[in-house]
């Protein structure tokens, strides 16, 4: 039954004593809103971490070969050297059916050394590697225009590339790139597309929003590394589990290629399940953070409320001692009290809960438009905000409650007398 | 109307206070008294004993016919709204609400709707000269008229009783007269039972029987 009359005794309750009002709406408002901001960057973390990671089969071991560092079977350290197709097949010879898929990835004329590409009119020294074309799906990256290496550039070692989204930028400065011609040493190549690197956690080859790259056979032959790779991935078949077989499949290139086997920095070998569940409980320490720091607001927005209630009690409580010296019965008055921090704290809560929404939305859809973010569509579980609501929506009830309560325990001159 | 039998009341704490030492009272309907003693020897006390403010430890209190004691909350609420008017020395008039609204609260208690509620507080400010300001919050009003607002808040609910405890301690002679001359008035013409607690030989005068309060008894009731 809606009771117009107590309704309206409530609201102007609530709306002549502005202060109380706006500090306890304030309080609950400002808990929710930094409550879901910090779900929502949880959140947004953690299913970056999975989103950047998402696109790498677990099941992967991951070469990256480096200078020697230690001189070893009469070969001096400093010895540069990479995985050459010969040890491809000698992985496949010793480990049969192991190897599902690969990726590879040579760096040229050297591994980390840059080179002038030029366009027409600029120019500009970058790092040039040569990919498969299964390249994107590991390397979290994002075709911005045009495409990315095809199968047929690679099987015809066509002179195309992709270009970094800021290369591309820094060559051709207000233009399209695709189907423009870029200018290496002794060759050119057709744009077919520009690309963004989209994960700040992982990329195998060189940075691609800053790189140019171009198929791996046609970088391959034209600076003559034909059977030649710096980076490889393989992804493995499922009997051959990475945990236990990257470290067998890394002695055998050591073997191969007479590396000190305690020669750790020559070549960087990983585990991508093992380097997987290590993010995820980053991943998982960063959320348990944001949650605490979040729960802390909070808790501080509950203290907020409760300190209202002390600094009001006095005065709630005389008032409560004069509306029963005029006949008020106890249960008009707690329920008056009750229903005006319901509405006070809902109301507020509420408008807490759709500005967190909505300024997690602002953010999420800013986050979209940039590159590389940490975070993937941040947001509130719906659950956790109105279970975050209801706590408060408590807290001021229960502030609103225990003064009243104890006002009309006392005797109706002592709580008169409260001054 | 009012009937105290032998009554006691003790203030506990480390050294307990035995304020109301057996006080036998009786007030019949339509009176108009005034009580007066020396500060702290429990005039307060007793007329919060009537308006069922306060409880009391031993005797008998009978208002309008019923026992007094150890009501629930509920019963005393209604007691209180439906037979006594209260004025306190310090107003006790609720700071966010004007006047009309201060007026008309008891009988919001009443359950009586917002409208007529309203019209008849504006007729009782009307009726203590505060027509014009029923509009006004209690701190912008003066001491007198704050408690005329408050007289306009006991009688809005037509109390059989109308207890005040110095209500014009906070005023000067002049609207200490006007505040006399309204409860007299309603004394006078709505035959209501009227007690007022005091300080003041001059407004003791003014009423039909005067009593004296001392260590706790009664020790002088004169007409
Ligand atoms: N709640 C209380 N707890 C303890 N002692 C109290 C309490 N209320 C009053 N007293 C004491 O009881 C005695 C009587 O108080 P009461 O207020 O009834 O006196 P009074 O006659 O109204 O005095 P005054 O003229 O100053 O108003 C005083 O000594 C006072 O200090
Ligand atoms: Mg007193």
């Amino acid at each position: 039954m809606f009771d117009k009359d107590f309704w309206q005794e409530v609201w102007e309750t609530i709306r002549r004593q502005k202060v109380r009002s706006l500090m306890t709406a304030f309080g609950v408002f400002w808990g929710l809103l930094i409550l879901m901001f910090m779900v929502g960057a949880g959140v947004g973390f953690n299913s970056g971490v999975t989103m950047h990671t998402k696109a790498m089969s677990s099941n992967t071991v991951g070469y990256f070969t480096f200078p020697t560092t230690i001189a070893y079977g009469g070969l001096e350290r400093g010895r540069r050297w990479v995985i050459t197709d010969a040890d491809i097949q000698a992985i496949e010879q010793k480990f049969p059916g192991s190897i599902h898929d690969q990726v590879l990835v040579l760096e040229v004329p050297s591994p980390g050394e840059t080179q002038l590409v030029k366009s027409d009119s600029y120019s500009d020294m970058v790092i040039v590697a040569g990919a498969t074309d299964n390249y994107p799906s590991i390397s979290p990256l994002r075709i911005l225009d045009g495409r990315f290496i095809s199968k047929f550039d690679l099987i015809e070692s066509r002179k195309v590339c992709v270009l970094g989204e800021h290369l591309a930028a820094k060559l051709f400065p207000g233009q399209e790139a695709v189907g423009k011609d870029v200018h290496l040493e002794g060759f050119s190549c057709k744009v077919v597309g520009v690309m963004r690197k989209t994960s700040p956690l992982f990329h195998m080859g060189p940075n691609e929003s800053e790189s140019l790259y171009l198929p791996l056979s046609t970088a391959q032959l034209l600076y003559n590394h034909w059977d030649e790779q710096n980076i490889a991935l393989f992804h493995l078949n499922e009997e051959y589990p990475s945990d236990k077989y990257y470290r067998q499949f890394g002695d055998l290139l050591y073997q191969r290629h007479s590396i000190a086997p305690n020669d750790a920095e020559a070549m960087f070998q990983v585990d991508l399940k093992a380097q997987l569940s290590q993010m995820s409980v980053v991943g998982d320490g960063i959320n348990l953070l944001l949650w605490l720091v979040g729960l802390g607001t909070l808790l501080a927005g509950l203290i907020g409320i409760a300190n209202i209630m002390m600094v009001t009690v006095k005065e709630r409580t005389q008032e409560i001692g004069v509306r029963r010296a005029l006949g008020a019965m106890p249960s008009a008055i707690i329920r008056q009290i009750m229903c005006e921090s319901l509405v006070l704290t809902l109301a507020a809560g509420i408008a807490g809960l759709v500005a967190g929404f909505w300024g997690v939305y602002l953010v999420s859809s800013r986050l979209a438009t940039e590159e590389g973010s940490l975070f993937d569509n941040p947001h509130v579980p719906f659950i956790a905000a109105i279970a975050a609501l209801a706590v408060l929506v408590a807290g001021g009830l229960l502030a609103g409650w225990i003064p009243a309560k104890r006002a009309l325990s006392i005797k109706a001159i002592e709580a008169l007398r409260e001054e | 109307m009012i009937d105290f039998k032998g009554i006691h009341k003790t203030y506990p704490g480390e050294v307990p206070l035995h304020v109301l030492k057996g006080v036998d009272l009786h007030i019949d309907e339509g009176e108009l008294v005034s009580i007066m003693g020396a500060s702290g020897s429990g005039k307060s006390t007793m007329l919060n004993i009537m308006g069922i403010l306060d409880d009391y430890d031993e005797g008998e209190y009978r208002l309008a016919g019923k026992l007094v004691r150890n009501l629930d909350d509920r019963t005393e609420a209604i007691y209180r709204n439906k037979l006594i008017g209260f004025i306190f020395q310090s107003f006790n008039l609720i700071y966010y609400k004007n006047a009309m609204e201060n007026v008309a609260l008891p009988l919001y208690y009443r359950g009586v709707k917002r409208k007529e509620r309203n019209d008849l507080a504006m007729e009782y400010l009307d009726k203590v000269g505060l027509a014009e300001h029923w509009h006004h919050l209690p701190m912008q009003l003066s001491g007198g008229q704050r408690q005329r607002v408050a007289i306009a808040r006991a009688l809005i609910t037509h109390p059989k009783i109308l207890l005040a405890d110095e209500p014009t301690g906070a005023l000067d002679s002049k609207t200490t007269q006007e505040v006399m001359d309204m409860l007299c008035e309603v004394n006078r013409k709505e035959g209501q039972t009227v007690v007022i607690v005091t300080h003041e030989q001059e407004i003791a005068n003014q009423t039909d029987r005067r009593i004296f309060f001392k260590d706790g008894v009664i020790y002088k009731d004169e007409r």
